[in-house]
């Protein structure tokens, strides 16, 4: 059996997302980087290193609230640490002196931009990478001896002059330009600049160096301190070169004698100063947890003169927010966040009545939508106060208006019968009447409801013809019909789809619930009992021949011997009736006269227009003809 | 002598008698062929002027008058020759439904000569036609009531909106051309679940007449019995007391006798909240061919 490393078991539960229920953990891992760098401009100064150590502090601002310290380290700094080559910068114990000095220039001279935190300064420069950042810093301020301010404070004038957006510049380590432009407009090479200074660093065997973070106040201060160890032959003659002359590109440099440096880099105070390093470099790996919804969209089937629900639950969303016109990387922003935890229920219910209706009828056809969405605020931290009007807008964005989910619905809402041929009869989307009405606000009452009609367009079924017409009203409502058709007798199955059912607006929740779908299918689905049976009512099953037959009578004995037909009997039962029929010839209603001229225009007539046309009868049945040629007309 | 005037008088006789036959016959076949014109003519037009609008909405049989006039003359102008100066088309007393039309057509005056005699005549055709549906039993020695007495059960919800009696309409299924004496038997009360209410709302303005529905109102569930009230010729209370609803007035149109007003449900309960009931219905059924 094969065996899985612990390292393996531990790396599969923090590689991937942490999926709790409804929601997921995405972790975010910041590193932070502080250079550090004690300049040693004689052989007194290395002398009292050896024999006496320095101290030196920085501070730093704190991170914000939300942000957890997860581990601090120091990381040795060597001319031969591969690093750069694997690029393995957050993982790895060392990095190249090389690399050191060139982030310590782009820090000072190049890109690197004042960021403070109300009077606490430093010269920043930002990185993404993946899952996070990487912020480098230099550091903020030292403490000189004795006092107990901290000098060479890079100052909020500065962060004013130079960058009032008090927030970190770009930069990608693995991308170092070779050279840098000054303020003052002149170029320099900072890759031989870190090299010469890389020559001029005592080397970490050589010293010794511890670092302690601690917090004061509200501000990050590190204690460095060092002394040269007592086997360092540093201080001794000729083991450190102050004159020496730089030489360009240096591949390589000896570390006996060191080669002092007063480049740019060298001494922030005396140009003129050679001198010797000891740098420190101090990581510091920060960690912020965010919840995000675990997008889905489902789908479902719909049963007819049924109700189907879905229902899901968001448990946690993070929603960031910083004060107007600031970024989240200016650590003077106020920001805030807030978790909440949102559920969403939906009902669709269908009407489909009645399932058995004679050929031509119409049936009657309506569905129901509920959602409600709640929203509960778990946990909020920062300046929550002074910002939860702008948390208040993100989570009612998460919210759709009546006016979309409305278009959402109709725009999706397709209707269709499909008979037994494969026939298909459908009603667009367009035509379909979609009504929605929200009840309640997200953060005043924790709920809305948004509740929609779906039903059928008003039908407008001509005079003699019963051709039917689907308008864009809403007519009588869920009293509106549709209308079977009059040659066809047997199952026509009803299939209708629903997208977009969801009062959310997902891509503001990660695509939770982002589109909801409820599909019926009376043919693929039978249980959905979406079916509507249609008998012979007009045609027989042939859908030829007449249900209904045509006969001639005898007025005083229309039904001699046998029962009258259904739609005569009641009516030929009412002793009225039976004299009306016989009375028949008292009671002349129209005259046509028929003479040649008419005759011929009637031919001509009959040339134009069809027997079963219904052209030229008005909605309360009086024909044009019968006008034009009838005589004793009522 | 005598012999041969009544020989004469014999052919003479003989003659009359072939002039006349052949009258009756020149008469009774162009009748006759009047008649099967008129026969086939208005069986067209009856059935082109069937309004199909009617049909769909109902499921019954109506001609439309003025429809089936015009398409009968126009029919009867396209088949005819026209011999003479004119023809006269009437039509008696149209009923719309259930169709029936009484047509004559009178041709004219025509000649005749018998004899010495000459004279004319007009031939008048008429006819009354009906269309029909027949049923199972149409004949008299089989069955003399060709109607079955049947039941259908629905389920219905009241929607109790501060009205605690409402009429019900006549469920689609049972309310055709052929079904009469509908009359609610029995309402029982059922336990309803949360997920109806939303059926409930959807079927309320079909299954109840003259209301309307607050779909976003908040509504509970409840189970309470319900009386009921048939209005029409036999009057029944069941389940208990009950004021006769304002709107089961006596029927208007003494020819409808058979026909039911809307039966009533009352339902003592509270306003905003759903009951389901299991209404049973009677019937009586003429079943078609």
């Amino acid at each position: 059996m094969k065996k899985i490393s612990l390292i393996t078991l531990i790396s599969f539960f923090f590689l991937i997302p942490n999926v709790d229920a409804g929601y997921k953990t995405i972790r975010t891992t910041d590193y932070h980087y502080y250079f550090f760098s004690e300049p040693y401009h004689n052989a007194d100064q290395l002398t009292e290193l050896k024999n006496e150590g320095t101290i030196n502090y920085a501070k730093f601002a704190s991170y914000r609230i939300w942000e957890d310290v997860s581990s601090i380290s120091q990381v040795s700094l060597t001319k031969g640490c591969s690093t750069y080559r694997t690029q393995s910068w957050d993982s790895s114990d060392c990095w190249d002196l090389e690399t050191f000095y060139r982030m310590w220039d782009e820090l000072y001279y190049g890109k690197g931009t004042v960021v403070c935190k109300e009077s606490t300064c430093s010269k920043d420069l930002k990185q993404s990478i993946r899952k996070g950042t990487r912020i480098y810093h230099s550091h903020g301020a030292h403490r000189s001896a004795g006092e107990a301010t901290y000098h060479n404070e890079i100052s909020r004038i500065d962060m004013e002059r130079y960058n009032r957006n008090n927030t970190p510049g770009m930069i990608n380590i693995n991308n170092l330009s070779p050279n840098i432009t000054l303020s003052d407009g002149r170029n320099f090479n900072a890759s031989s600049e870190a090299s010469l200074l890389a020559c001029a660093t005592i080397p970490e065997d050589n010293i010794n160096k511890t670092a302690v973070r601690y917090l004061e106040g509200t501000e990050n201060v590190i204690k460095i301190e060092r002394n040269l160890k007592s086997t360092s032959t540093i201080t001794e003659e000729g083991k450190v070169d102050w004159d020496a002359s730089p030489s360009g590109h240096l591949a390589t440099c000896s570390t006996d004698p060191i080669n002092a440096y007063n480049g740019i880099g060298g001494s922030i105070n005396n140009l003129s100063d050679k001198g010797v390093y000891s740098p420190a470099l101090y990581r510091i790996k920060v960690v912020t947890d965010k919840f995000n919804c675990i997008a889905e969209s489902p789908e479902k089937n719909g049963e007819c003169n049924n109700t189907v629900s879905v229902s899901s639950e968001c448990e946690k969303k993070t929603f960031e927010v910083v004060e107007d016109g600031k970024s989240i990387d200016n650590p003077d922003a106020k920001a805030a966040r807030a978790t909440v935890g949102f559920t969403q229920n939906i009902t669709l219910t269908n009407l489909l009545t009645p399932t058995k209706i004679y050929q031509g009828g119409g049936v009657k056809i309506g569905f129901i939508y509920k959602s409600t969405v709640t929203a509960t605020i778990i946990e909020t931290i920062g300046d929550f106060e002074q910002l939860k009007g702008k948390i208040y807008e993100k989570i009612r964005n998460t919210i759709l208006d009546s006016g979309t989910v409305e278009n959402n619905i109709s725009n999706a809402a397709e209707l269709t019968f499909t008979d037994e041929n494969g026939k298909n009869y459908k009603i667009s989307p367009a035509l379909m009447q979609t009504k929605c009405e929200p009840e309640g606000d997200i953060i005043d009452d924790g709920k809305v409801t948004m509740t929609c009609t779906i039903l059928l367009p008003e039908s407008e079924v001509a005079l003699g013809t019963g051709e039917v017409t689907y308008k864009s009203n809403e007519g009588k409502g869920i009293n509106n019909e549709f209308y079977t058709p009059i040659k066809y007798n047997g199952d026509l199955y009803m299939a209708a789809t629903f997208g977009n059912l969801t009062a959310v607006n997902g891509s503001e929740l990660d695509g939770w619930m982002e589109n909801v779908t409820v599909k019926y299918n009376g043919k693929t689905n039978p249980s959905s009992n979406c079916k509507v049976t249609t008998y012979p009512r007009f045609y027989n099953n042939d859908n030829k021949t007449y249900k209904f037959i045509y006969r001639p009578i005898d007025i005083n004995e229309p039904f001699p011997d046998r029962n009258a037909g259904v739609n005569w009997y009641d009516w030929y039962n009412i002793p009225a009736n039976k004299t009306r029929l016989k009375k028949s010839y008292s009671n002349l209603e129209y005259t046509m006269d028929i003479n040649k001229a008419s005759s011929s225009e009637i031919k001509n007539y009959n040339n134009n227009h069809k027997y079963f046309n219904w052209v030229g009868i008005t909605e309360d049945g009086r024909s044009e003809f019968v006008q034009t040629y009838g005589g004793d007309t009522p | 002598m005598k012999w041969s005037t009544a020989g004469v008088g014999v052919i003479v006789l003989g003659i009359i008698g072939v002039m006349v036959i052949a009258l009756i016959q020149q008469l009774t076949t162009s009748s006759e062929n009047d008649y099967y014109l008129l026969k086939e003519i208005t069986e067209a037009a009856m059935i082109e002027s069937i309004d199909l609008k009617y049909y769909r909405e109902t499921g019954d049989l109506k001609i439309v008058k003025e429809k089936f006039v015009e398409n009968f003359t126009r029919r009867y102008n396209e088949s005819t020759l026209f011999i003479g100066t004119k023809y006269t088309i009437r039509f008696f007393d149209i009923i719309e439904t259930p169709p029936k039309a009484t047509v004559t057509i009178d041709t004219g005056l025509e000649d005749y000569r018998i004899y010495t005699v000459k004279d004319n005549y007009s031939a008048y055709n008429n006819l009354t036609g009906i269309l029909e549906y027949i049923g199972k039993r149409d004949k008299m020695d089989e069955d003399e009531y060709p109607f079955e007495e049947k039941e259908f059960t629905q389920t219905i919800y009241f929607v109790h909106d501060g009205n605690s009696s409402k009429p019900l309409n006549i469920p689609k299924e049972i309310n055709t051309v052929n079904i009469k004496n509908q009359k609610i038997t029995s309402v029982v009360s059922e336990s309803i679940n949360d997920e109806e209410k939303w059926l409930a709302l959807l079927k309320n303005e079909v299954d109840w007449n003259a209301t309307t529905t607050n779909y976003t109102n908040e509504y509970s569930t409840g189970r309470v019995n319900a009386l009921y009230y048939n209005c029409g010729p036999s009057v029944e209370v069941r389940g208990g007391t009950m004021s006769i609803p304002t709107g089961c007035a006596d029927h208007p149109n003494p020819y409808d006798y058979n026909k039911m007003q809307l039966p009533w449900i009352q339902v003592p309960g509270s306003n905003n909240t759903i009951y389901k009931y299991k209404v049973t219905w009677s019937y009586k059924e003429f079943v078609y061919k």
